[in-house]
């Protein structure tokens, strides 16, 4: 398995990804940080790709990437007046928040010891028209309920933004 | 170079953990839903990368893209409430102005 | 079957996604003045879906579209609660002035509707990716709601309940993502069989531990509960009486069918055999004991009514959860049981509180001061809703408490059955403290009830009565309903 391009793809893209990851926390100026998260989300559709999910990658940076980043963009823009850069908080809270994800993060790595142990499958296999044929059979209804919560989600989100409507009295 | 089940499993976890961390440590809320996105991620990645080991891809696929649909979601009614509470901020005061006047 | 005639299980849910769509194209065209009268749309497909779904319950059980779709008695009891739920919320929301005034009625009644939609399908999914996404719809839309009425507080509320809610999402997530990658399996059904014999039992112990915490977060479980009173106090009063029971049963739902289809067996014993290894019921003991306890506690503490209901809420859940622990027929049973009853008292109650905000009295405990002697109608039925909640015969409350504690007495958990008994004399304590107000103290300001509230509070607390003396055919009924879960078919 020594030198397989996939592997060593994976693993470049999966270092990145925690690297970008990293400056998602502490950057302190959001559009930064929102950039960040872009690399991060694109070096997570890498890992994808050379996990053989072309597909899924497909998905991320089409979805992800393309639309949930530039999404959190306009609330940077719309909310920018407000708070430009963000502070950040003392000892006091720091440490607090270090140890829970310290401990997540701990109990998580050891957790790993006992997965089922695999190395990785070269076994490579188109699945998107399955995939586009499930969601008409077997998943039909999380497809239906998924535009369900989309469109309550539009509405929700178009009523909230939306200007006040002066009472007529 | 080698790559096992648990090495996936301890990058996400790591990612994971970064998200926990910073839905902790920052206050600003647009930061938070950044933190949040990392999680979820986590999470996708931790079911591509089960599914293309088990060989359960079709579950494991389409549960992933389901994650990414409900994470846009996500990000859009979240947004659309932050934006609501700056704007309200900003009414709030002009109400206030026009209940002194009246 | 085919798919078309499989699709027909799903005509409720249909039909409510129809009432819904229509009510927001009503509120389009309509007059401003007529848009008031759109959530009456959604109250028609609602009692519509009720309708079909009492006819399609005749073919219950079946196990649809390849196992990710369950249409038995369980999922058929939990959508007929969602829709009396929506029916009642979608009426009150055109009579109550603090929402009609916002001539947003189509926007409320189609947020409403899809969020019934979605706490259905949750109701019945048979696999992970139909539970996340319906369950995903109850709380986005829950979020919306809860910052309705652009009030400083409520849209405090919203971004509260949306990070909180986001989060819990995100665990929830991941716990699902550590049991498919030990098991490979995402049928709850089929998960029963593989986790059985699983080599990998820690790590699918520790992947349902932190699903259950992101589930528990959502049906707000003490230590998971902090994000709730805040966004049950600043969110409009009818939209709290909806979150007190709408998403939360959704989460019940869910945290049943999980535990007792995927993570049990069940073959001819009333108990369901947990496989070894993954020994959730003493988490769920845990959580319950520290639910209900903690709640009650703090309850005590609260001067606002909203809040004191909220942190009531919290505790009644953490007695639900005491009839996951038991499980046994009898204990699942009587947590929908249960759920019935508290659809019931606790919307009255949080009705009554509703009533007397509209007058612009607050919110504040002394708001219902003397309630009692300024509208005895509201007085009356706030007392019998107080006393169910506390359990005391002859109110559904009482029923639900006992067929719970009974199971939980069954199966040998006494220290969680004497914590119960414990917790609803702490209850007490404030229940009686609210009575105390309604009845014992004067007030000299006339309470008048908007219209229409004085028929559904009387409907609900005459219901209250009713399950608490004819409580067989229901329970018979959600008996019914558990004994399929865990069972291969």
């Amino acid at each position: 398995m020594k030198g397989n391009p996939a592997i060593i793809v994976f693993w470049l893209c999966a270092m990145l990804t925690l690297l970008f990851a990293v400056c998602v926390i502490v950057a302190r100026d959001l559009v930064r940080a929102v950039t960040a998260l872009l690399f991060a989300l694109l070096m997570t559709a890498g890992m994808y790709f050379a996990l053989g999910a072309d597909f899924l990658g497909a998905v991320q940076i089409v979805l992800y990437v393309g639309g949930v980043v530039v999404l959190v963009l306009f609330g940077v823009m719309l909310t920018r007046d407000v708070e430009m850069t963000v502070p950040y908080l003392g000892f006091g809270q720091f440490l607090p928040a270090l140890i829970v994800a310290g401990a997540v993060t701990w109990g998580l790595w050891h957790l790993a010891d006992f997965l089922p142990r695999k190395a990785f499958p070269p076994v490579h296999r188109s699945v998107t028209p399955i995939l586009g044929e499930l969601f008409m059979k077997k998943y039909i209804v999380a497809f239906e309920v998924a535009s369900v919560l989309l469109v309550g989600v539009l509405i929700g989100a178009a009523y909230l933004v939306r200007r006040e409507v002066r009472r007529e009295e | 170079m080698i790559l096992y089940t648990y090495h996936i499993f301890r990058v996400s976890a790591v990612l994971f953990g970064l998200g926990v961390f910073g839905m902790r440590v920052r206050r600003n809320a647009i930061s938070m839903l950044l933190s949040l996105e990392l999680m979820i991620n986590a999470a996708a990645l931790n079911l591509v990368a089960a599914a293309a080991f088990t060989g359960t891809y079709i579950s494991g696929f389409s549960m992933a893209v389901f994650v990414i649909v409900i994470a846009a979601a996500e990000a859009a009614v979240a947004l659309a409430i932050f934006i609501a509470l700056f704007k309200s901020r900003r009414s709030i005061d002009v109400d206030e102005a026009a209940e002194m006047k009246g | 079957m085919t798919i078309l005639s499989q699709i027909r299980f799903l005509i409720p849910e249909i039909i409510v996604s129809a009432g819904a769509l229509t009510a927001l194209v009503a509120n389009a065209l309509l007059e401003s003045k007529e848009r008031i009268q759109t959530p009456y749309v959604v109250l028609v497909s609602f009692a519509t879906a009720l309708l079909t779904l009492v006819i399609l319950a005749a073919d219950a059980p079946q196990k649809l579209l390849w196992g990710t779709y369950m249409f038995d008695a369980y999922a058929v009891y939990f959508k007929g609660f969602f829709l009396v739920l929506g029916t009642v919320i979608a009426l009150l929301a055109v009579h109550t002035p603090s929402i009609s005034s916002l001539q947003s009625g189509g926007e409320f009644a189609s947020l409403l509707g899809f969020s019934i939609v979605g706490a259905m399908v949750a109701a019945s999914a048979g696999d992970f990716i139909t539970m996340v996404v319906a369950v995903e719809t109850v709380s986005m839309l829950g979020y919306v709601l809860a910052g309705f009425t652009r009030t400083r507080l409520s849209r405090e509320a919203a971004v509260k309940y949306v990070l909180y809610g986001a989060f819990s999402t995100a665990i929830s997530l991941f716990g699902i993502s550590m049991i498919f990658w030990a098991t490979g399996q995402l049928e709850f059904k089929q998960l029963s069989a593989v986790v059985q014999i699983s080599p990998y039992k820690q790590f699918v112990f520790a992947g349902l531990i932190i699903f259950l915490t992101g589930l528990f977060f959502k049906a707000a479980a003490v230590p998971f509960h902090m994000w709730s009173p805040d966004v049950y106090q600043g969110s409009p009063t009818l939209v709290t009486a909806y979150f007190s029971v709408g998403p939360k049963a959704a989460a019940f739902a869910v945290i049943g069918r999980v535990l007792l289809d995927g993570f049990a067996r069940r073959t001819m014993s009333v108990d369901w055999i947990v496989p070894p290894g993954i020994d959730w019921p003493i988490v769920i003991a845990v959580i319950s004991a520290l639910t209900m306890t903690v709640g009650n506690l703090s309850a005590l503490l609260q001067k606002d009514l909203k809040r004191m209901l909220a942190y009531s809420s919290i505790a009644h859940a953490g007695y639900m959860l005491a009839g996951f622990a038991a499980k046994n027929v009898i204990g699942t049973s009587g947590v929908l049981y249960y759920l019935g009853a508290y659809l019931l008292m606790n919307l009255g109650a949080f009705f009554v509180v509703l009533a007397v905000e509209e007058t612009g009295k607050g919110t504040h405990l002394d708001s219902i001061r003397g309630l009692g002697w300024t509208s005895p109608l509201a007085g009356a039925t706030m007392a019998i809703f107080l006393l169910s909640l506390t359990g005391i015969p002859p109110f559904a409350g009482f029923v639900g408490k006992l067929v719970v504690f009974g199971a939980v007495v069954k199966s040998k958990l006494y220290w969680l059955a004497v914590l119960g008994v414990l917790n609803s004399v702490i209850s007490l304590g404030y229940y009686g403290l609210m009575l105390k107000k309604i009845y014992l103290e004067r007030s000299d300001e006339q309470v008048i009830l908007p219209r229409v509230y004085s028929p559904v509070l009387v409907a609900l607390a005459a219901l209250t009565v009713f399950l608490g003396i004819c409580f067989n055919p229901l329970i018979e009924y959600t008996a019914h309903g558990a004994k399929l879960l865990g069972v291969l078919f």
